[in-house]
């Protein structure tokens, strides 16, 4: 065995390729002139222009934010929403590492990553929504922890979070530069950074839900319950795994060359299963809103145009997709659990814009409404978040099988072959 | 600013406790409903005119089965005529060419016999048995969709004079057996199944040509490769390229 010391120059040496390689990575791969280029690039373009007009001039300058009305549609859509979405990522690793189920194992890497770029694009955009960004760093450092606010175990649980999840990413990155010892380790943590990541998902799903707490008589009575941290908590599961089927769906057309061929069969499985926990998670989340609905003695309520709303939130956007989710399981149709999918995807939008915009200030004769430069930053995180993805996706294993070197724990293939059927038979 | 009316918390107490007692069972019910045999196989194990699922792939009566979907027809004496099966032909779809080994090279059972092309892809087929090869089917390299419309009969690939021919056919599937195994081969396929064959197979139907393409357009060689146990094979007796006709030409 030979054993290699690092010298300042072999890590001076190591520093330039490395350096090489990453500037070789950075050049685009593939086409660049795409419908979706073609679309997302002038509309970040603006978005960054927009964004330097926020940061020189403040807040009023292309927002319709107001005293009254401090959050809009950054916050209720940008973090309250992108983060339910990126719930997957916890959901999937407790079934395949605490629960075990193996058959879900080949979407670990693209889910985890989902959900770290959702964490850093979506929760991230809270800076552009604070009046003074450079202040975010107080709960951390102790600047004034402020530990009687929720928004201290928020910002602590969001950190704490990308951390456990960027831990939980690293092995893909070391395979990705070939660094074996790197890999091994880092491996080894995924256990570990998993189980932190799940209790902290739990923790801040449901604690985003509880800033509204304070909100109570602001936020119209049939979207504010006592209840909400645990119904955000609840809808996180769903709205994570419909994201996942979603983001599957697209991944397979669009990267579909790129993707290991376990993955492509285990598709139709990992569909079926996700839209069951769907399904499952759905019934239980209508219940406690049911709960919820008759506790609150709101059935005078639903005559109103906001009853009406709600009533096109619950049963058009929650129950409809449940069903269609159950139905989806029982025919073994994908195409089913993709509709459910969308469809759980805009109730959530709904909900949490119902939550944090629309119900909130309810009564008020002027209410906000998002200027266009809101709705253009938005979509530029987003897209950004997508350029990254793709970036990420095309490059490292994240869907592709890693690399020969690895020495990973062999994970079930389903039914690929006859030897296995004629073992089993 | 509206106030919220304190309503009595103990008028709705009833309702909520039904509602929670109500909730239990259905939810038991629910899910044991989601986790039970979906309907498409209930409905095809209780239909009266069900399928054998092993019809929807063609087994010749007297053929032995490579479990890489060869066939393999003892002839007279130590002769023995070789070629892909049906569902073979029907996973791979319609071949843009045919490489076959050339008249006394050697093939050897389970190691790579022909080539398949077909979308500008390379499919490996496994030998079914040992030998040397006395002919080849040259109407096959004109028209590979021979292989298509007649597997077990036009489209024979391959004469061998067979140099193990016992040990070599005791290894193969024969008869029931072979039906049998082609009802799991077809379980197998139906599980990797999805939605892009739609109405193919769910319903009864019959399955298309080109299974795998349509499983995945840019990944079906792999799953072909995967279904015909030829991952990794190689081409052991494709010297015969050189001379080999494309049909797409």
């Amino acid at each position: 065995m030979t054993v290699t010391t690092l010298t300042p120059g072999t890590a001076l040496r190591e520093a330039g390729g490395f350096l090489r390689f990453f500037l070789r990575e950075l050049k685009p791969k593939g086409k660049l002139l795409t419908p979706f280029n073609l679309i997302s690039v002038p509309i970040m373009l603006l978005g960054v222009v927009l964004l330097v007009i926020r940061f020189a001039g403040g807040l009023g300058t292309i927002t319709n934010l107001s005293q009254d009305y401090p959050w809009g549609l950054w916050i209720g859509f940008d973090v309250i929403t992108g983060v339910a979405f990126a719930g997957g990522a916890y959901v999937v690793t407790f079934m395949v590492y605490v629960l075990r189920q193996e058959k879900y194992h080949p979407i670990v890497r693209i889910t985890v990553l989902n959900g770290l770029l959702a964490y850093v694009f979506y929760a991230g955009a809270l800076l552009l929504d604070l009046g003074r960004p450079w202040n975010v760093v107080n709960p951390i450092i102790g600047n004034s922890f402020g530990v009687s606010s929720v928004m201290f175990l928020v910002a602590w649980h969001f950190l704490l979070y990308m951390l456990a999840e960027f831990v939980e990413f690293s092995p893909t990155v070391a395979e990705w530069v070939g660094r074996r010892r790197a890999a091994r380790v880092l491996g080894s943590l995924t256990l570990g950074a998993t189980i932190f990541g799940i209790t902290l998902s739990t923790l801040h799903q449901s604690g985003l839900g509880a800033l509204f707490l304070m909100a109570k008589s602001k936020i119209h009575p049939l979207w504010y319950s006592e209840f909400i941290p645990i119904l955000f908590l609840v809808s996180s599961v769903f709205a994570g795994l419909s994201m996942v089927i979603l983001e599957g769906t697209i991944s397979r057309k669009v990267f579909g060359t790129r993707m290991s061929p376990v993955h492509h069969t285990s598709h139709r499985g990992i569909v079926l299963g996700l839209s069951r926990v769907c399904a499952g998670t759905m019934f239980v989340y209508l219940f406690l809103k049911a709960l919820v609905f008759i506790h609150g003695q709101q059935v005078p309520l639903l005559a109103t145009p906001l009853g009406l709303w709600f009533l096109v939130e619950v049963v058009g956007f929650v129950l409809a997709p449940c069903v269609l989710f159950a139905l989806a399981v029982r025919r073994e149709s994908l195409a089913l659990g993709r509709v459910a999918a969308v469809m759980t995807l805009v109730g959530i939008v709904l909900n949490r814009l119902n939550v944090s915009i629309v119900a909130f200030r309810w009564y008020d004769p002027v209410r906000y409404i998002p200027s266009w430069g809101e709705v253009v930053v938005t979509l530029t995180v987003i897209f950004a978040e997508i350029w990254v993805l793709r970036w990420v996706v095309e490059r490292m294993p994240v869907l592709s099988e890693a690399p020969g070197w690895v020495s990973v724990v062999r994970t079930p293939v389903p039914a690929t072959g006859h030897a296995e059927l004629l073992k089993e038979a | 600013m509206p106030q919220p009316v304190q309503a009595d918390p103990f008028v709705t107490k009833g309702l909520e406790y039904l509602l929670v007692v109500g909730f239990l069972p259905s939810l038991v019910l629910f899910w044991r409903w989601l986790r039970g045999p979906a309907q498409v196989l209930a409905r095809a194990a209780a239909g009266p005119a069900r399928v054998r699922l092993g019809q929807w792939f063609h087994v010749q009566p007297g053929a032995y089965y490579h479990p890489g979907h060869s066939w393999a027809l003892p002839g007279e004496g130590d002769l023995v005529r070789i070629g892909m099966d049906d569902f073979a032909q029907k996973l791979i779809g319609r071949p843009s060419r045919i490489e076959l080994p050339r008249v006394g090279d050697r093939v050897v059972q389970g190691e790579g016999g022909w080539r398949v092309r077909a979308d500008s892809k390379t499919i490996d087929l496994l030998s079914p048995v040992d030998g040397v090869v006395v002919a080849r089917n040259d109407a096959v390299l004109d028209s590979p969709d021979l292989v298509n419309q007649d597997p077990y009969g036009n489209g024979w690939l391959l004469e061998v004079r067979a140099s193990r021919m016992k040990p070599n056919l005791r290894t193969l599937l024969y008869g029931d057996v072979a039906r049998a195994w082609m009802d799991t081969t077809l379980e197998a396929l139906r599980l990797r199944m999805s939605d892009e064959l739609g109405l193919a197979m769910q319903d009864g139907g019959v399955p298309v040509s080109g299974i795998a393409r349509a499983l995945s357009p840019d990944l079906w060689d792999e799953i072909a490769a995967d279904f015909l146990l030829s991952r990794g094979a190689a081409g052991h007796a494709a010297g015969g390229r050189d001379d080999t006709r494309d049909a797409s030409a």
